[in-house]
C-alpha cells in the first residue's frame, strides 16, 4: 500500500509516478488533484514532471498530489 | 459626466470632479492607497469625521475583460487600525461602469442621526435619499423593499445592522448578479461599519439609459488581447475546478494536506472531511436544486458562483466559499453543509465578515464557552451579534478582542484581522502573506499555493509572497484576482490590455509596477499610523506548537521576513 492525499492505495512492483496518475484520474477521490498543473510530492520531495515517466514508487511512499487553485 | 462623487455626509453635499490625472493607472485597491495617502490621517479614528469610504472600479472596468467588475470598498480599518481594502464581486461595478462613475468617495460625519442611501439614477445623476425608513433592516429584508421601490434591475451595496452598530468586523453587501441576492461581500477589515458611521445604508444603482463608453486608445490591440485571455481561461485546467466546483474544490487538496485548519488551527487532519468535501457539496447540491458555475458578475467565464438550496428546494445563500465552510466548519469541528449553509446566510444578512466569525466560534469553543462541534452554539453566538447582546458586541469587535476578554492564548490573528482557512505552518509562504500584508492577515493579498513548491519547508517563501504580494497588489487594481491572476501566465495579454486602452509601452514588469507603487502606498500609510516590523508577525503558537499532522512549526524569522520586498518598509 502507498498513501496518496490520506487515502490508501494500491501498490506493485514497478509502480511510476506517471502510471500511478494516470490509474487515480479515474479514482473520484483525486478526480480534482489531477490536470496538468499537478505537483507530486514524493515523502516530502518535490518530483520533477520530467521524471514522472520513470520515478518509481515504494511501498509504503506518502504521496501528496496537488494542483494549483485557490480557495476565497 | 463627473467620473468621480464626493459626498459630504455632513452638509449632505455631492460635488463631481474628475479622477485626477496621477490617478488614472489606478483602480480598485489602488485607488484606495492614493485617496488614503493623499487625504486622509494615518492617525485618524477610522470611524469619525477624518476617515474616507472609498467605493471605486478598477482600471478595465466598462470593458469586456472577464472578472474587470469586482470593485473595492476602502478607508481605514476600525478592525487593523491600517489601511484596508475590501474587493467585491456582484452586479455593483459593472452597474456604476455603465454610469461612467470610477469613484464614490463618502466624507466627514453626519451631524444628525439620520440615515440616507446613496443614489445612482437612470440618467447617470447621482443623489442622497433619506433612508430613516431602512434603519434596522438586514441585508436580506433591505434588498427586497429597494427592488420593490425601485425596480428589479437595480444593483445594490448595503450594510446589515452590523455596520449600523459599528462591528469591527462590519461587511459590506452587493447584490449578486445571479439572484440579486445581497450575499457577495466586501467581508474584510470593518467597511460596513465605516459606511454605518457616516450613515450610508445602501447605495442604490439604477441601470443607466445611456452606456457609457470606454475611450480605447486602440481598441483593436486590447480586444485582441482579451480573446486571447478568454480563450486560455475558458480551457485552463487550474480554472476548471473553479467552475465545475468553485472555491470549495480546495477543501479536497488543503484537507489532505492539513492546510486546512482544524479545531482552531490545530494543525491536524479533519476526521469528518468527507461531510464537507467536494463530492458532499454537489451532491447537496444535486439532491437539493442547488446550482453552481454561475457568474457573480457579468461576464465572467471563470463563473465559481453558487446557489445552496435546503432539503425543500429553498434558496439558503449563495456564494457559499471555501473560507466560510471552513473556518465555520472544521475549523469549529462541524461537518454540516447545510448548517453551514445557513450560517453563511445569517453572516451576510446581518452583514458581518464570516471569517472573522468562523475565527470568533473557535475561539469561544478554545475558552469552553461552548463545545467543539456544538452547532445549536455556534447558531446562538452568532444570533447574540444579530440581537445586540453584550457579548454580541463583543464579537462584533472580532477574534482578537474576543480572545482578549476570554483570556485565550491560541488566537489566531495578524494586525487584529483574523487569519484565513489556511494553516500557515503547512503552507509557510501564506503564514509569509499573513505577517507582512499591510491588510492583516489576508490570504488574498498573496496566496502562494503555487505548484511546485513543498509549502511546509521554509526554503524560498518569503521571496514567493513578496512576488506574489506584488503581482497580487497589481491585479487587486484591475479586478477579480481568480481572473486575472492566472492572466500572468500569458506575459503579453496584461501589457497589451494596458496599451490598448490607455497607449503607451507596456511589459510586465511595468504593468506589476502599479502593485508596487500600491504596497509602497499602503505600507508608508500603515507606518504613519504606527505599525512597526514588530506588527509583521505570526501569533505565537504558529511558532512554538507543532502542526499535529506534519509536526512543523512556523519557523520563518523576523528577519528572514523582513526581506519580503524589495522596498523599504
Amino acid at each position: 500500500m502507498i498513501k496518496v492525499n490520506g487515502h490508501d492505495v494500491e501498490w506493485v512492483e514497478g509502480l511510476t509516478v506517471a502510471a500511478l496518475l494516470e490509474k487515480l484520474s479515474k479514482d473520484d477521490r483525486f478526480t480534482y488533484a489531477i490536470n496538468s498543473t499537478t505537483t507530486v510530492m514524493i515523502n516530502r520531495e518535490v518530483i520533477p514532471r520530467n521524471d514522472y515517466p520513470v520515478r518509481l514508487l515504494q511501498e509504503g511512499d506518502v504521496i501528496l498530489l496537488y494542483p494549483q487553485l485557490m480557495g476565497g | 459626466m463627473p467620473n468621480v462623487y464626493r459626498i459630504n455626509t455632513r452638509t449632505k453635499s455631492i460635488a463631481g470632479e474628475d479622477l485626477k490625472k496621477d490617478y488614472l493607472l489606478f483602480g480598485n485597491r489602488g485607488l484606495v492607497a492614493k485617496v488614503l495617502s493623499d487625504e486622509v490621517n494615518p492617525a485618524c479614528d477610522p470611524l469619525g469625521a477624518e476617515n474616507k469610504l472609498i467605493i471605486c472600479t478598477g482600471i478595465f472596468a466598462g470593458t469586456p475583460v472577464p472578472g474587470a467588475h469586482k470593485f473595492s470598498i476602502g478607508g481605514k480599518s476600525p478592525l487593523t487600525g491600517g489601511i484596508k481594502e475590501s474587493n467585491v464581486g456582484g452586479n455593483a461595478g459593472y452597474q456604476l461602469a455603465r454610469h461612467g462613475i470610477r469613484m464614490l468617495v463618502f466624507e466627514d460625519l453626519p451631524a444628525d442621526d439620520k440615515w440616507y442611501l446613496l443614489k445612482v439614477n437612470k440618467d447617470s445623476t447621482v443623489e442622497l435619499v433619506p433612508a430613516d425608513e431602512y434603519v434596522g433592516l438586514n441585508t436580506y429584508a433591505l434588498s427586497e423593499k429597494l427592488y420593490a421601490k425601485y425596480g428589479k434591475d437595480i444593483a445594490i451595496i448595503a450594510i446589515g445592522t452590523a455596520g449600523e452598530r459599528k462591528y469591527n468586523i462590519a461587511s459590506v453587501m452587493v447584490s449578486d448578479q445571479a439572484t440579486g441576492h445581497p450575499c457577495r461581500a466586501a467581508g474584510r477589515g470593518g467597511m460596513g461599519a465605516v459606511m454605518g458611521s457616516k450613515h450610508i445604508k445602501a447605495v442604490v444603482i439604477e441601470k443607466a439609459e445611456k452606456k457609457y463608453e470606454v475611450n480605447y486608445v486602440d481598441k483593436e490591440k486590447f480586444m485582441a488581447a482579451n480573446k486571447k485571455y478568454i480563450d486560455f481561461l475558458t480551457h485552463a485546467d487550474s480554472m476548471k475546478v473553479m467552475t465545475e466546483v468553485g472555491t470549495i474544490g480546495a477543501i479536497d487538496i488543503m484537507g489532505s494536506m492539513a492546510i486546512m485548519p482544524v479545531k482552531n488551527f490545530r494543525g491536524g487532519f479533519f476526521d469528518k472531511i468527507d461531510g464537507v468535501n467536494t463530492k458532499a457539496f454537489l451532491t447537496k447540491l444535486k439532491e437539493n436544486g442547488g446550482k453552481n458555475g454561475l457568474p457573480c458578475q457579468p461576464g465572467c467565464v471563470v463563473r465559481c458562483n453558487n446557489i445552496y438550496c435546503n432539503s425543500k428546494g429553498e434558496y439558503v445563500t449563495g456564494s457559499l466559499e471555501y473560507e466560510t465552510v471552513v473556518l465555520l466548519g472544521p475549523n469549529c469541528d462541524i461537518a454540516n453543509l447545510d448548517f453551514l449553509a445557513e450560517m453563511d446566510r445569517l453572516c451576510d444578512d446581518l452583514g458581518v465578515d464570516s471569517m472573522e466569525v468562523g475565527n470568533i466560534v473557535a475561539v469561544c469553543m478554545e475558552a469552553g464557552k461552548i463545545a467543539w462541534g456544538d452547532e445549536d452554539g455556534t447558531r446562538k453566538l452568532i444570533m447574540e451579534m444579530v440581537e445586540g447582546t453584550e457579548f454580541g458586541r463583543l464579537m462584533g469587535k472580532g477574534t482578537a478582542a474576543v480572545g482578549k476578554a476570554l483570556g485565550v492564548q491560541r488566537v489566531p490573528a495578524v494586525k487584529g484581522q483574523a487569519i484565513s482557512a489556511y494553516d500557515p505552518r503547512n503552507l509557510k509562504g501564506m503564514g509569509v502573506t499573513y505577517a507582512t500584508s499591510p491588510m492583516g492577515a489576508d490570504h488574498t493579498a498573496g496566496h502562494t499555493f503555487v505548484p511546485g513548491v513543498d509549502h511546509m519547508s521554509k526554503v524560498g517563501q518569503v521571496n514567493l509572497s513578496g512576488q506574489l504580494q506584488m503581482t497580487t497588489a497589481m491585479v487587486d487594481n484591475m479586478g477579480c484576482m481568480f481572473n486575472l491572476l492566472s492572466s500572468v501566465s500569458l506575459p503579453d495579454v496584461l501589457p497589451n490590455l494596458m496599451a490598448g486602452l490607455y497607449g503607451g509601452d507596456w511589459d510586465l514588469k511595468k504593468v506589476i509596477g502599479i502593485g508596487v507603487q500600491t504596497l509602497m502606498l499602503e505600507k508608508a500609510f500603515n507606518k504613519a499610523a504606527g505599525f512597526t516590523d514588530e506588527d509583521d508577525r505570526l501569533p505565537e503558537f504558529f511558532y512554538k506548537e507543532k502542526a499535529l499532522a506534519t509536526g512543523t512549526v512556523f519557523d520563518i524569522t523576523s528577519e528572514e521576513i523582513k526581506k519580503v520586498f524589495p522596498f523599504p518598509s
